[in-house]
């Protein structure tokens, strides 16, 4: 297939259907979801799968969007963290705890590390440090040096009983 | 760390760990970055860069890219009203004229429909190079004469010799910042032929100058708005895109969005000086230090952007936060063609720091003393002399810091059945291969200095502007907030001075009175004191106009709490209601104390404004045989002047330390002929959540003078010592001299199998002659060519 070949196709992002139209074909996720569709709250950092910025989950799984063929994703389940989000505009129980423990600066890593820890969260409950540091080694921060980041998915992923 | 240490929405003032106010947007992914900014009917700019780092321009014909569909401008160096630019000088071209000079440097510029038709026809821009011989080694740089700043000077009396002396030769590598937004930003006409630039900056009024030179416009007629920052730590001084995407709004007539990709932002973006220091200490056998001598040498880029600045800083804090009577020193920043050279955290100290300490190392092990001791019978103490001729007036409490983290807790051995180490504690991580008979465990001990504002008479100085209403107040100060914090901490000393809760503060842009640039660990000494004093004066104001209407004595009256009370603490009105719903205001200017130039002899001006010290010890484990490390805990102590944001000062020390782990273990960006070997997270690698550490981070706090509430700059030092801190560390473990940072895994390994290739040379044109094949010249013939 030509890469000069121009398309039109649906997605589904956050249970609604979203047309993309006269995209190439090349082009990924991430910048289709940004700059197609304006759901910039998935971030662009690498482009090359090594920071995680742009994490979403396409059918329940962790993924970066910047790796996917956005054309692809057609017939998908996307969840973006527009989607992600309660939509009263409060903080979830993870959002919380990374503001709580001071787990971002520049903030730009953190919606990436929101989605992959939602997810991750959700499959190691009452989780260790290690298992935080082995279960999200996906995604980068500059910033914070991440021992709060650890602070806050641990404390977040604590089983109320 | 300790999880107590969190953040409360609710809790004002100075002192407090106030939420940061934009905590929850961020949180949400609704922060708007300059990455995030669309706008209906944009165009995107794309950059045709480069290929060669030094080549005569023969011909640039644009024609087939203009002729392209969806393609509205395409522009030379020939389009540009004032083609050179820079941050002190100009000497820079802003799209290249006659000679490119290292890879990546800009030549044309475009603006399409898209991004990929951008793209595209940056490609089809049609360019015929004669490329020369590039200078990528600094020591032909030096040779030939491409000098941007020599520095020389002795202190006391520098033909003193000692007893004991040691010296070594040490190399740090080009580090990249690594911010995780890449630049980006959009440039549009104001409508009233002027341009508005909303990007991410440390400074919004020097980009606005530059950019309006370059242009030909007065500056008034450039807004220059700083949208959200994704991570700066010195990079965004130095302006990319900023300048094209003016001139393709300007020819346009539309929008025109940047957005580098993160190769693009490796080749666009001005790395840290990459060192080669040769450096002697004199002692006495009791290990009490009589003299440094010094040559220093930074690799800048062909441009001179920052590089006089940063070996200033060098050439004077390689001295260490130690009192030595006997000095000589000296400095070169050089030209290659290895790419530019800029700021970074730490911005020049960090490699002399890292000569001092790993030489001091070497003392040690000389005397036998124990690293820690050594450091802290040789601490600068207050009333001391620098070996730059300035008094330490201030306090000094080096020792205590020394001794203070000699003391913390060390971290346990791992445990002995090899089966219950997780992985992620093991040399390499998840995946590595090694065992706990292969792994030595190490200790480094370092301490540091730092200068606190930009040096050497540059003026560091800040207006803000309060406004309180009805009970609140609104900040204008355009410092530029890069993460760091400076949004909280500006709101909480309003909070203080003002007595209110709810402060806020508005978005920087140039229609604003400048502020200091986020630089030098210097905003909330400046920006922030320019607040408090702006506060202040508000207060005094308000106050006289409650007492009038009220017909009360003002020295009886003071806020706090949201009201306005007497001298016995019993309120008497609201803060909202005693404004009767007027405007109080208040703008305030602060500057610092002034500096002089190193070689100034007549001033009696300082060199630095002040001077901020920490000390750092790290655990390594190692595995001998792989080369391996893994940094085991970091226990850094600084002296932090008085806290504004105990979480936020912590998270700038834990946060720095990493960084700088990075530069001591992995982060070297490579050069091969002048071309850049790994511009990318694939191949140059940056801390991840496995590598990093445990930090423990404690505050020696003495509150600094000259400042209503004796704050300190702080967010430098944690990055400057860690490079040194885990070389220190390595070098306990295996007993190796390892004078160079980064200790890759393959450089540890390879000095570890006794490989004689080793000799050193992290110059990014190291492959000209082979790896690791440039021998050091011989110190005792003095170190290279010196142009005097």
């Amino acid at each position: 297939m030509s890469t000069d070949e121009r398309i039109d196709y649906t997605l589904k992002i956050n249970g609604k259907p979203y047309k993309v139209e006269n995209a190439f074909y090349s082009e990924n996720l991430l910048h289709v979801l940004r700059y197609r569709l304006g759901l910039t709250g998935t971030k662009y950092g690498c482009e090359h799968g090594q920071c995680g910025a742009c994490t979403v989950h396409i059918d329940g799984k962790a993924v970066c969007s910047c790796m996917e063929l956005a054309a692809c994703a057609v017939g998908c389940e996307i969840t973006t963290i527009e989607g992600y989000n309660n939509q009263d505009g409060t903080l979830n129980r993870l959002q919380e705890s990374f503001v709580k423990h001071a787990a971002l600066q520049c903030g730009y890593c953190t919606p990436g590390f929101i989605m992959s820890a939602a997810k991750f969260i959700e499959e190691n409950p009452n989780c260790t440090e290690d298992q935080v540091r082995e279960g999200m080694d996906g995604n980068l921060c500059r910033c914070t040096g991440y021992n709060r980041i650890i602070e806050a998915i641990k404390e977040a992923a604590e089983v109320r009983k | 760390m300790t999880s107590s240490q969190t953040t409360d929405p609710n809790v004002t003032g100075i002192g407090t760990s106030r939420q940061r106010p934009d905590a929850v947007a961020k949180a949400r992914g609704e922060f708007e970055y300059a990455t995030d900014l669309l706008e209906k009917d944009m165009l995107w700019g794309a950059t045709r860069r480069s290929p060669h780092p030094y080549a005569r321009i023969k011909k640039v014909n644009l024609n087939r890219a203009k002729e392209m569909p969806g393609v509205h401008a395409v522009l030379g160096a020939w389009d540009v009203p004032d083609n050179r630019f820079g941050a002190i000088n100009n000497d820079q071209p802003v799209l290249v004229d006659d000679y490119a000079r290292y890879v990546g440097e800009p030549i044309a510029i475009v603006a399409a429909e898209d991004p990929e038709l951008a793209r595209r026809a940056a490609n089809a821009i049609e360019i015929e190079y004669e490329p020369l011989v590039p200078i990528i080694d600094p020591l032909d740089a030096l040779a030939k004469g491409k000098i941007h700043r020599h520095v020389k000077y002795s202190f006391g009396d520098p033909t003193v010799v000692g007893e004991i002396q040691v010296e070594g030769e040490y190399f740090t590598a080009r580090q990249d910042h690594s911010f995780m937004a890449p630049d980006a930003g959009m440039a549009r006409p104001d409508g009233h032929g002027g341009v508005e630039i909303i990007g991410a900056t440390q400074w919004v009024h020097a980009d606005r100058f530059q950019i309006a030179a370059s242009l030909g416009l007065p500056e008034e007629k450039v807004l220059v708005v700083n949208s959200g920052v994704g991570g700066a730590f010195g990079g965004r001084v130095s302006m990319t895109w900023q300048i094209h995407g003016a001139l393709l709004a300007m020819h346009t007539n539309r929008p025109v969005k940047f957005l580098y990709s993160r190769k693009e932002a490796f080749h666009a973006r001005y790395h840290r000086h990459p060192s080669r220091i040769w450096i002697r200490h004199h002692a006495t056998k009791e290990g009490k230090l009589l003299k440094v001598e010094a040559k220093v040498l930074y690799e800048g880029g062909p441009y001179s952007h920052t590089s006089a600045a940063g070996i200033g800083n060098g050439c004077t804090l390689i001295q260490g936060p130690y009192n030595i009577p006997n000095a000589d020193i000296e400095g070169w920043a050089v030209a290659t063609n290895n790419g530019m050279c800029g700021p970074l955290r730490g911005f020049g100290v960090l490699q002399g720091v890292f000569a001092c300490e790993s030489n001091l190392d070497k003392l040690a092990r000389k005397l036998n003393m124990d690293p820690a001791k050594l450091r802290a019978v040789n601490a600068i103490k207050r009333g001391d002399q620098w070996i730059f001729r300035q008094i330490q007036d201030r306090p000094t409490p080096v020792q205590e810091i020394i001794e203070k983290c000699s003391a913390m807790p060390l971290p346990p051995d791992l445990p002995s059945d090899e089966g219950k180490i997780h992985p992620v504690h093991l040399p390499g991580g998840i995946a590595s291969p090694t065992g706990k008979k292969y792994i030595k465990r190490g200790i480094g001990f370092t301490s540091a200095v730092k200068n606190v504002c930009l040096s050497e008479g540059a003026p560091v100085n800040a207006t803000a502007m309060i406004t309180l209403r009805d009970g609140a107040a609104v900040i204008e100060c355009a410092a530029a907030e890069v993460g760091q914090g400076f949004v909280t901490i500006a709101c909480q000393i309003v909070q203080t001075v003002l007595g209110i809760s709810e402060v806020r503060i508005e978005r920087v842009d140039t229609s604003m009175p400048a502020a200091a640039t986020t630089d030098g660990s210097q905003q909330t000494v400046t920006s922030g004191t320019a607040v408090q004093v702006a506060a202040q004066t508000l207060k005094e104001r308000f106050l006289k106009f409650v007492a009038r209407e009220h017909n009360l004595d003002v020295n009886t009256l003071d806020m706090k709490d949201n009201f306005v009370i007497d001298k016995t603490g019993k309120k008497f009105t609201s803060i909202a209601e005693a404004g009767m719903g007027l405007i109080f205001r208040a703008t305030e200017k602060f500057s610092q104390r002034n500096t002089r130039p190193i070689d100034d002899m007549e001033s009696n001006d300082p060199v630095h404004v002040t001077l901020g010290f920490s000390a750092n010890r790290c655990v390594v484990d190692v595995d001998t045989e792989l080369g391996l490390v893994k940094v085991v805990q970091m226990d850094v102590v600084q002296d932090v002047g008085r806290v504004v944001n105990p979480v936020q000062a912590h998270g700038q020390i834990e946060g720095g330390a990493v960084q700088g782990m990075g530069l001591g273990l992995m982060e070297h960006l490579k050069a091969e002929d002048g071309h850049l070997l790994n511009p990318d997270w694939r191949g140059y690698h940056i801390p991840t959540i496995v590598d990093a550490p445990t930090i423990n981070s404690e505050f020696v706090s003495y509150p600094e003078p000259g400042y209503h509430f004796g704050w300190k700059g702080i967010a430098e030092l944690p990055h400057v010592q860690a490079p040194a801190s885990v070389l220190a560390a390595l070098r306990n473990a295996t007993g190796l001299e390892l004078p160079m940072a980064p200790a890759t895994p393959e450089y540890v390994a390879n000095v570890l199998d006794d490989n004689e290739a080793m000799a050193m040379n992290v110059a990014s044109g190291d492959k000209k002659r082979g790896p690791w094949k440039v021998p050091p010249p011989p110190p005792q013939t003095g170190p290279w060519v010196s142009d005097a």
